[in-house]
C-alpha cells in the first residue's frame, strides 16, 4: 500500500519559509485517524477532534434545528479557534 | 449493521424533512445561505494553509453575509435559513482573525530573521533557539 502522505496537499508556506502554518498536520491527523491511530491524531493535531465535533454539530444542525444550537457552536468554534492558535504558538515557539 | 441503519433512518428522515418543507412553508431559503456556511466552515479550516486564501474566504464570506443579513432584516418573515448565515459569518470572522494573525507572524518573521535565512530550515531552526535563549 503506497503512503496516503503522496496524496495530501503540501503547505506552501512550510515550502516557502520553512516554518509550519497553523493548519500544518492537519491532514497527516486525519489520516492517523483514518488508520485507527487515534492518540496519535491528537498529537499531531490537537484541535482535529474539537474540529469534527463542530463540524458534525454544523451538519446536523443543517438538517434538522435544535435547541441552542447557535451558542453551542459560537461556543465550539471559539475553542477550536483558541485550541489552533495555542498550538501553533507552542509548536513554534516552545518546542 | 448499526450504521448502515443509521444511515437509512437518517436519510428517510431527510426526505420527510424535505416534503414537510414543501408543504407548509411559503417561506424561501434565504440567498446564499448554505454557501456563506460552507465557506465560513471553510475559512476557518483552511485558515493558515496557503496564508492569503483563509484572508480571501473570510472577506468574501462575511461580505456575502452582511448582504445576506440586509435582505433578512427587511422581511425577517419571508426567508429561513438566517442561523446558517450567523454561523457562517462568526466562522469566517474566526478564520479571518487566524489568517491575519499568521500573516503577521509571517511578516515579523520575515523582517526578523530575513529572507535568506528563512529558505535554509536547519539555519532558521538554529536561530530561533538562539533567539529563545537569549
Amino acid at each position: 500500500m503506497s503512503s496516503p502522505e503522496e496524496y495530501m496537499l503540501p503547505c506552501l508556506n512550510k515550502k516557502l519559509f520553512g516554518i509550519d502554518c497553523m493548519g500544518c498536520g492537519m491532514q497527516r491527523s486525519i489520516a492517523l485517524i483514518a488508520q485507527g491511530d487515534f492518540i496519535g491524531a491528537f498529537h499531531m493535531y490537537p484541535a482535529i477532534y474539537t474540529l469534527l465535533l463542530l463540524l458534525a454539530v454544523i451538519v446536523v444542525n443543517y438538517f434538522r434545528k435544535f435547541k441552542n444550537a447557535y451558542k453551542i457552536i459560537i461556543t465550539l468554534a471559539v475553542i477550536n479557534g483558541v485550541i489552533i492558535l495555542g498550538n501553533f504558538i507552542f509548536k513554534t515557539f516552545i518546542n | 449493521m448499526v450504521l448502515s441503519f443509521w444511515v437509512t433512518s437518517f436519510l428517510k428522515h431527510l426526505s420527510t424533512n424535505i416534503k414537510t418543507m414543501d408543504h407548509n412553508q411559503p417561506q424561501e431559503q434565504l440567498q446564499n445561505s448554505t454557501l456563506i456556511l460552507v465557506l465560513g466552515i471553510l475559512s476557518i479550516v483552511t485558515c493558515c494553509c496557503y496564508g492569503v486564501l483563509g484572508i480571501i474566504l473570510g472577506i468574501v464570506t462575511i461580505v456575502l453575509a452582511q448582504k445576506a443579513t440586509k435582505i433578512y432584516a427587511e422581511n425577517p418573515d419571508l426567508y429561513t435559513g438566517f442561523q446558517n448565515v450567523k454561523i457562517g459569518k462568526i466562522l469566517a470572522i474566526i478564520g479571518l482573525v487566524l489568517s491575519i494573525l499568521y500573516l503577521l507572524f509571517t511578516v515579523w518573521m520575515i523582517v526578523t530573521f530575513g529572507w535568506e535565512t528563512m529558505q535554509d530550515q536547519e539555519l532558521m531552526q538554529e536561530r530561533m533557539r538562539e533567539m529563545m535563549e537569549g
